[in-house]
């Protein structure tokens, strides 16, 4: 029975002691990770709006490599518009390459391809088709017209599209708010929310698959907290933008935010981020603004 | 089916008749049970010393052994029961029914194997039976004992994750486990995510764990079945066992109901952590407020048995458990307004069987069985908001679910003593709700309410089997053919069929050692969509359909077996298993996102595994335990997955041992210890990053830039081995009206750092670096358990 006691003891003390150990939950490891060839890394997102072709260029790097990727200062950025040579993309700053169209850049269903070549990296392309304009059918504005998931009274936006029939269509929704001061019209991002469990949340805003809706007329409903309007203001009106993306795009953004929500989290199955650049990494995108829809206030 | 049952009656004639007409023969049959609480013993042994010739109990503690007319010398006996010797003439059929009275009561009597009992008389291989008095005193986290945490420290069984209870059977995943509780399925084994198993050990009689070489009778699943099955409940007296711990306390109760031929059990275990904290929580809110907060798992186990007679016996046991997480929260105001807001998670299981056992002949035994099962998920949240007249209302709700109905018949045959045949049938309905949306808004202008996800389904499963254990000398075989089908209905309407065979082979060698070899096919027809790491509610349970096919496997395996100096047990067994149509989430897909069907999120693929187990156990004496150690390799490949090349499993684990000794110091004083050893989980890990724009507005010149990291292959990496020492003290004293014992114990008892998961993050002085998460210090526990 002694030497039981003296166990007990021993479970106690070695409980105490080791239970103050530092860091036990989290500590540094080695892991021996294979060398990384850099590879390029190529984000250009554009619209039909655009006049102004912008694309940043960069290098990939080992995880464990203590410096930052560095841009590229000097590569070779060219787009192709249906299979011809649309424009070079001089370096500007920063790792953004960009030239300045006359106009926008338009015409839905058109073919561009982005080429980037650098001296010591394979050369990557990337290939997409510009996505038709889709008109707002109508949109409204309720002060108070709707409640939050915690049961406030917030204003509501409700926004009506129809969609294309058999296609796998997916849209970006663009708010703003605007009035005018002194001859002077300031529009400002105003963000809006969402019960509508369709809706994706990404760093860029409100994305929306077609899924529950392939074909039909969709009433999209999103609300906001307390919609200032100061009495001196001119003109105020909410802008609505309907942006119908290609697919890449939404996958790109989708994927992003899955790995913001994956970093850190390990019961997350890890988040691949989309890239659709041949031999590289990154994404070369379209997406085709509809015409403003304006609801005065 | 008419002309089946004509079939298998014919066939039963036969065997029957080429047994007599040798020469003249009796059978000797009943039920052995034990001494003290009227329990039925599952696999006791009775063995004619004359003849050398000997059966086992079933489930149900039946048996029949016939031979020639003879006097016969018997021995009958059970692991940790005294065993009993009778002579008598067998001149005639004879029924009769032992009782053996438990070694535990009886110091001075040494218990030692008899021949019957020795591991290499058994046919099957790949089969493990853990007592569950053994179960009780492994050491456990927090002191609560587990059932699949002690399976766990079997060869050939991975555990997943730091204290998670999923099983990995020779490379198989938890949802390719048939998990039976008295023959009915459990879909969901596990509470608080995983940390503790279903499974109350108080109401548990037997716990029985197949790994391959699978008779016919089993079916469904590939990669294992256990058994449990319950208590039935002390014939004699009033009986009651509990327990106070850490984490939760148990109480069980079972005894007669009016005379000795029915009894019953209830025992319920329920955890208090929201208890404790209510008068916390109290003291916190303010007038006009109120707060609940609902964090608890419970189960609750009953059954009830009664004997008409020694040919009809009718059973009836159900088991209900549920974990809760919620909050329920009110604010009123003094003019009558109010907001309301409730939110809730819960999961749990319900199974029920009645079953009836039918002594049709002395020979023939019939099980009729109805089963119930279903596990769902619910998660709710709900606001209501009065001001003044108006009433606005929201409430969004989740839930999943599969529910079972089954009807099943189970024939056990036995003509002679060379041959036990079994045969049956099932069908099951599967009824699933595969992850649905509920939404409804109320106020005085907006009326919504809509479901959105992925529709219910329903299937039909049927099973037919027959199986026949035969002895010729030193040659044993198990037999059989596992016929299944599967019909689900609705848009992915398909039907589905397998015809599996099964072999178990076994020859004994002069020096009693037995070789052993087995193969197997499988079919599973019902899949788990799961998140490999954590065992979490929302897990899905989803048919086979046109476009998801059944996994199907197949396994051989061969070994020797051999029982040394009377008291271990020494297993050798090797193995190779071959998986089809395994089923896995694509990569970065969110499973509870509305964006596709289900079957959209999958992906189907081949999972090979093979290894090597050895297992020396000692069953008896003041020290017991055992060793365990496995060689394996997991792999799985899919055609979108990882690029379409093989990877390994996530518990892909190439060396594991378990150690687990038990030694009763003195009559009131017993230490247990566990030691584990595993190669570290296989994991994925970035391999490089780069930058990208992630919002850009030139018009007012902002640009945020981001670094993203890329992981690289899947499951490339491995982290730090995985070891760890738990002990337990147990000290008993028996008091006048009751025992008790207090255990005082210690998981991961020298501070192991194991490695959960591994991050990239910076080190302390900013660079670079992996860093590693672990999840369970030295966590000490004490309980008090209780027994009357």
């Amino acid at each position: 029975m002694q030497n039981i006691k003296v166990i007990v003891l021993l479970i106690c003390i070695t409980a105490l002691l080791t239970a103050c150990k530092d860091d036990f939950f989290d500590q540094v490891v080695d892991v021996d990770i294979p060398e990384h060839t850099p590879a390029l890394a190529v984000t250009c997102n554009l619209s039909n709006q655009d006049s102004i072709l912008l694309a940043y260029v960069t290098s990939s790097i080992g995880v464990l490599e203590q410096e930052n990727p560095e841009t590229i200062t000097d590569a070779k950025v060219e787009l192709f518009k249906n299979g011809e040579l649309f424009h070079t993309l001089p370096y500007i700053d920063q790792g953004f390459y960009g030239w300045e169209i006359e106009g926008l850049l338009g015409n839905e269903n058109d073919t561009y391809e982005l080429r980037v070549e650098k001296e010591g990296f394979e050369s990557v392309n990337s290939m997409q088709r510009m996505p038709d304009q889709i008109d707002i059918i109508s949109a409204s504005f309720e002060k108070d017209g709707t409640i939050d998931p915690e049961g406030e009274r917030v204003d509501e936006l409700v926004i009506k599209f129809k969609d294309q029939k058999d296609v796998a269509n997916y849209y970006k929704v663009e708010v703003y708010f605007e009035f005018t001061i002194e001859d002077i019209t300031y529009r400002q991002d105003y963000y809006f929310d969402s019960n509508d469990p369709a809706v994706n949340f990404t760093n860029d805003g409100i994305y929306l698959p077609d899924i529950i809706f392939d074909g039909n007329t969709y009433e999209l409903r999103l609300y906001a907290y307390d919609l200032f309007v100061d009495e001196f203001w001119e003109n105020p009106a909410l802008i609505v933008n309907l942006v119908h993306l290609s697919s890449d795009k939404y996958f790109r953004e989708t994927s992003i935010r899955a790995y913001e929500n994956s970093e850190d989290n390990p019961f997350a199955e890890p988040a691949v981020i989309f890239s659709n650049i041949e031999n590289g990494y990154g994404i070369f995108s379209l997406e085709a603004v509809g015409p403003e829809y304006r609801i005065p206030l | 089916m008419k002309t089946i049952l004509q079939v298998l009656c014919f066939v039963c004639y036969f065997l029957n008749l080429s047994a007599q007409n040798t020469q003249q023969r009796f059978t000797l049959s009943g039920y052995i049970s034990d001494a003290a609480s009227g329990e039925e013993l599952i696999s006791a042994n009775v063995f004619d010393q004359k003849s050398g010739k000997g059966t086992v109990s079933n489930t149900y503690g039946f048996f029949s052994l016939t031979l020639p007319k003879d006097s016969v010398v018997l021995s009958i006996s059970y692991i940790g029961f005294e065993t009993k010797t009778v002579k008598l003439l067998l001149d005639k059929d004879i029924s009769m029914n032992f009782k053996l009275s438990s070694a535990v009561e009886l110091e001075a009597v040494e218990v030692v194997a008899e021949k019957f009992d020795r591991i290499e008389e058994e046919t099957q291989m790949s089969r493990v039976e853990v007592p569950v008095e053994q179960i009780k005193k492994v050491p456990a986290l927090l002191g609560e004992v587990d059932v699949l945490k002690t399976l766990q420290l079997l060869p050939g069984v991975q555990s997943g994750g730091e204290g998670q209870n999923g099983l990995y059977v020779r490379g198989g995943s938890p949802d390719q486990n048939l998990v039976l509780l008295d023959g009915v399925p459990v879909y969901n084994v596990s509470h608080l995510l995983g940390f503790f198993s279903v499974f109350n050990a108080d109401a548990i009689k037997n716990v029985t764990l197949t790994k391959g070489g699978f008779p016919a009778r089993y079916g469904g699943r590939l990669s294992s079945v256990l058994e449990i099955n319950m208590k039935e409940g002390n014939t004699s007296k009033l009986r009651g066992e509990g327990s106070i711990g850490l984490v939760s306390s148990k109480l069980t109760l079972e005894g007669p109901l009016g005379s000795e031929n029915t009894s019953f059990i209830v025992s319920g275990r329920r955890t208090y952590i929201d208890l404790l904290a209510r008068p916390f929580i109290k003291s916190q809110v303010e007038e006009g407020e109120s707060f609940n907060l609902k964090l608890f798992f419970y189960d609750l186990n009953a059954k009830i048995n009664h004997k008409f007679n020694d040919k009809h016996r009718l059973y009836f046991s159900t088991y209900s458990g549920s974990d809760v997480f919620g909050v329920d929260s009110k604010e009123t105001y003094e003019d009558g307004d109010y907001f309301k807001l409730n939110n809730q998670t819960d999961w749990g299981n319900i199974t029920a069987a009645l079953r009836w056992n039918y002594l049709i002949t002395n020979k023939l035994f019939a099980n009729t069985t109805l089963t119930y099962s279903q596990f769902n998920f619910n998660l709710t949240a709900a606001v209501e908001d009065k001001y003044g007249e108006n009433l606005d209302a929201y409430s969004a709700k989740y839930t999943s679910g599969i529910y079972d109905w089954a009807g099943k018949i189970d024939f056990d045959y036995i003509p002679n003593p060379n041959h036990y045949i079994r045969f049956g049938t099932s069908i099951t309905h599967h009824r699933y709700d595969p992850g649905a949306f509920q939404f409804e808004v109320q106020s005085d202008d907006i009326d919504f309410d809509t479901i959105l996800g992925s529709q219910e389904a329903k299937s039909f499963e049927y099973t037919l089997y027959l199986e026949d254990e035969m002895s010729f000398g030193a040659f044993r075989a198990n037999l059989g053919v596992h016929a299944s089908g599967f019909k689900v209905r609705g848009n992915e309407s398909e039907f589905y069929y397998s015809v599996q065979p099964r072999i178990g082979l076994r020859y004994l060698l002069n020096n009693d050692l037995a070789i052993k070899a087995s193969f197997n096919t499988m079919a599973q027809y019902i899949n788990l969509l799961t998140n490999e790491s954590l065992s979490l509610p929302t897990d899905l349970w989803v048919p086979s359909t046109k476009r998801i096919r059944p996994q199907t496997a197949w396994q051989v395996a061969g070994g020797v077996a051999k029982t040394l100096w009377d008291e271990y047990e020494f297993s050798v067994e090797a193995y190779y298993k071959q998986m089809k149509n395994v089923v896995s989430y694509k990569e970065g897909v969110d499973f509870i996102g509305l964006e596709n069907d289900w079957q959209d999120k999958v992906t189907q693929g081949d999972g090979e595994s093979y290894g090597l187990e050895l297992f020396l156990q000692k069953k008896k004496g003041k020290t017991t335990g055992w060793l365990g150690y496995t060689l394996s390799w997991n792999w799985r490949q899919f055609a979108e997955i990882n690029g379409g090349e093989r990877y390994p499993f996530k518990y892909d684990r190439r060396h594991d041992v378990s150690l687990v000794l038990s030694h009763q110091i003195n009559k009131n004083v017993s230490i247990t210890g566990a030691w584990v050893y595993g190669t570290g989980n296989s994991i994925t890990l970035p391999l490089f990053r780069y930058t990208t724009p992630i919002y850009v507005d030139l018009q007012n010149q902002q640009v945020y830039i981001r670094e993203v990291e890329t992981i690289g292959k899947k499951n490339a990496f491995r982290m730090a081995a995985y070891h760890r020492l738990d002990i337990n003290i147990e000290f008993y004293k028996k008091k006048r009206i009751y025992e008790r014992w207090w255990t005082i114990g210690a998981y991961n008892i020298y501070n192991r750092n194991n490695p959960y998961f591994i991050y990239s993050g910076r080190d302390d002085q900013g660079n670079r670096t992996f860093r590693q998460v672990s999840l369970f210090p030295i966590v000490p526990s004490v309980s008090w358990r209780f027994k009357f």
